[in-house]
């Protein structure tokens, strides 16, 4: 079998064994890799009536897309999927770096992993042999310690590991796997991983990748090579990373600050990317094969703030700078360095920060709430010791706040007699994830949309996050989408980010796009979602030769419809609907205060129009639950057999 | 005489080895010329990467002025004022 490893892991914790499934060709030509496979592993092995996402019934499942370790550039992410602590449904994590590649060289296409092991322990993976190990010398070890632990145990520095730091050990919600600085961010699978007492998997893979047509996948990857290389951004991220965005965002007055008051920021260019580059940034550094080496290995050599690692993201310099009503870029790479270490999610958590220091501005909390700890704007002291004490659970601030800003917000409530929606409002989220550093009222009616629908909560990743890339005259200046699907939205007047009519059918159009770049095992900052030059047209060039099948682009676009529609399923199953596709109410009721998008905001009537356009066009019910015969348009016949056996297909 | 100030963000302060610049011009005129006297003093590098084979300037170069963007290179810039020098804004 060509492009796939050919076996799932599937650990059973609770019995301590490991058994190896040979790969189904037909799932495998279904569903494609990474988000694909898991989501469905997820579907068919998880009930979903169990509610506790620490239960040992939950499972997790961390595998590579198709494409991973086949050594192209982007072709490297791996997936994590589990029902979610921060959503409480379902939910998946991208992880980059070399672990997928690696995995797959040994051979495995995902790791399963069910039940809870009666103490913690660790997976090793070197080809063929696979053992769960005792891991009690791990215990509390961050996560560049395990990974240096692990790798001496190998005595093989090649090897691979994927570990959850403290938070993850003690269930934080917002607890994320990492290797080392490369985290699966979202959606708090590393305190799943936690509750099952595994602390981290290490795997050594030797045997490569299965091509079935070297010669052509080497010739196509030369082919867009340089397409990718001449693309404008590719000059931008590989020279100043994603730290970059923040001058873009804040230049173009679309710029989260104070918790999305969108107020200005004093200092703010003490947060750019140059600054970033000039004054800390050692070397760009890269994940396997990657040519556009995005990370900063930065170095802050003195001063409280003393640090060095990798990384460096625009959520980190924004969630802890602007965001945070805060510009030293000093403190923000320590934190960088600490919450990698601690294993915690960059996102979700500076959210939670930022909104306490929110309700702090109003007056609706103290230190009296903080276990004496001044969470206001741009503090930096105080937050590194709430992240120590939120991953270690320390105190009852820690502690509380650990089990996610929603239910610290209802604690909150009850102390103070406050009403909960009123602490609740304060907090950007859709289906309980907070938002990553982007304005729904800002980036385009197609990004509102996007993250609203997203299968996983609030989320830039999962279509489209910009409306503002289609603002192009040309088809060809739209990067990574094949010509004739370009010149369709620009006929159908996409390029205005406002307009709402229309977006429908490109937010499915990149909704689907995404699922399959993920399933693909494709690093998106190297596709149209980021304006770089890997496409679908590529992506199917790479995908033929390496399986020896012969899709083209419509078709594996389509297989990213079915992964969506599985995860929408799914969703259904544990109870969403309609009402949990909208973005945050704040975007709908707070005009942007001040600057060059003063009065900026989402129309709710027009949103509730364009969201019933986008289910009709989706083939959904007005709840927006797959029908039958869209599912079975995908070959998801047993999926709406099993909606209609738990009555809930979409009528 | 008037001012303007030229900003450049991160990959084109890369190229021209330096954040920002001013220009000075008799009174206030179009933006394509406040970009042409930028470009004439531009090391090679920069010059390819804002400007395509026949001269003109590149569709992924995005132009900001008080935080908007600017279509219209016949825009008039007056004294005082700052460009911004950018790329097609895409997400996180």
């Amino acid at each position: 079998m060509y492009g796939w490893g050919g076996t799932i892991l599937k650990a059973y914790l609770s019995e301590g064994k490991v058994v190896k499934d040979p790969l189904d060709p037909a799932f495998a030509r279904a569903f494609i890799g990474g988000r694909g496979f898991n989501s469905k592993i997820l579907y068919d092995d998880f009930d979903p009536k169990i509610k506790d996402p620490f239960s040992p019934e939950n499972i997790v499942a961390i595998g590579p897309g198709s494409l991973c370790g086949n050594t192209l550039s982007a072709s490297r992410i791996c997936v994590s999927v589990a029902r979610s602590p921060i959503t409480g449904v379902f939910g998946d994590a991208n992880l980059g770096s070399y672990f997928g590649g690696e995995l797959k060289w040994a051979g495995y296409d995902s790791i399963v992993f069910y039940g809870r092991s009666e103490k913690l322990v660790y997976l090793l993976i070197e080809n063929d042999r696979v053992e769960l190990r005792d891991a009690a010398h791990l215990k509390g070890k961050s996560v560049s310690e395990t990974d240096g632990i692990l790798k001496e145990e190998m005595n093989d520095p090649e090897a691979r590991v994927i570990a959850i730091g403290p938070a993850g050990e003690n269930l934080v919600f917002g607890a994320i796997p990492l290797e080392l600085h490369r985290a699966a961010g979202a959606c708090g699978t590393g305190s799943v991983l936690g509750s099952k007492n595994l602390k981290a998997v290490v795997v050594r893979g030797t045997k490569g990748a299965k091509i079935a047509r070297p010669r052509e996948l080497m010739e196509a990857f030369k082919r867009n090579h340089q397409k990718l290389l001449n693309g404008p951004h590719y000059k931008m991220f590989s020279e100043y990373g994603s730290a970059s965005l923040l001058d873009l965002f804040q230049e173009g007055g679309m710029l989260p600050t104070y918790n999305w008051q969108d107020k200005p920021v004093e200092n703010i260019e003490q947060t750019y990317s140059t600054t970033l580059k000039e004054k800390y940034g050692k070397k760009m550094v890269a994940c396997l094969g990657c040519a556009v080496h995005c990370e900063h290995y930065y170095q802050v050599k003195r001063g409280p703030y003393a640090t060095h690692g990798a990384g460096a993201e625009y959520e980190v310099t924004c969630g802890f700078g602007p965001r945070a009503g805060g510009v030293n870029l000093e403190a923000i790479l320590h934190i960088n360095t600490l919450m990698n270490d601690l294993g915690l999610d960059v996102v979700q958590v500076s959210n939670w920060i930022n909104t306490i220091r929110h309700w702090w501005q109003d007056g609706l909390v103290d230190e009296g709430d903080t276990d004496g700890l001044t969470l206001v704007w741009g503090e930096y002291d105080d937050t590194i010791e709430a992240l120590k004490r939120i991953a270690h659970r320390e105190g009852e601030f820690g502690n509380r706040l650990a089990d996610n800003i929603i239910n610290f917000s209802h604690h909150i409530a009850k102390k103070k007699g406050i009403p909960p929606e009123k602490l609740i409002r304060y907090i950007i989220q859709i289906k309980g994830m907070t938002q990553s550093s982007g304005d729904n009222r800002l980036m385009g009616i197609g990004a509102a949309l996007s993250h609203g629908t997203s299968t996983r909560g609030s989320d830039h990743l999962r279509g489209v996050n910009t409306d503002l890339w289609l603002q192009q005259e040309k088809p060809d200046d739209i990067i990574g989408i094949p010509n004739e699907a370009a010149q369709h939205f620009l006929d159908l007047g996409l390029s205005d980010p406002n307009r709402y009519e229309g977006k429908e059918e490109y937010v499915a159009f990149m909704e689907d796009y995404c699922a399959l770049v993920d399933s693909l095992g494709i690093c998106k900052r190297h596709t149209a979602w980021e304006g770089m030059a890997i496409g679908l047209e590529e992506m199917t060039d790479y995908f033929n030769a390496a399986t020896g099948l012969n899709y083209d682009w419509k078709e594996l676009h389509k297989c990213g419809t079915r992964v969506y529609n599985v995860e929408r399923a799914m969703q259904a199953r544990y109870g969403l609907r309609r009402k949990d596709d909208y973005p945050p109410d704040r975007f709908f009721e707070e005009p942007v205060p001040s600057g060059p998008q003063r009065g900026a905001v989402l129309n709710r009537e027009r949103y509730d129009g364009l969201l019933s356009a986008y289910y009709r066009y989706r083939g959904w019910s007005e709840e927006g639950i797959p029908r039958r015969d869209c599912l079975e348009s995908l070959g998801l016949s047993e999926v709406a057999k099993d909606l209609e056996t738990r009555k809930v297909i979409g009528e | 005489m008037i001012w303007i100030r030229v900003k450049y963000l991160n990959v084109y302060a890369g190229l021209m080895g330096k954040h920002s610049d001013r220009f000075s011009f008799e009174h206030p005129v179009p933006l394509r010329d406040v970009l042409k006297k930028m470009i004439s003093v531009a090391p090679p590098g920069f010059k390819d990467f804002v400007l395509n084979q026949s001269g003109e300037i590149k569709s992924h170069v995005w132009i900001y002025i008080h935080r908007k963007r600017v279509f219209d290179f016949e825009r008039e810039v007056g004294d005082g004022e700052e460009v911004v020098l950018s790329l097609p804004l895409v997400g996180g």
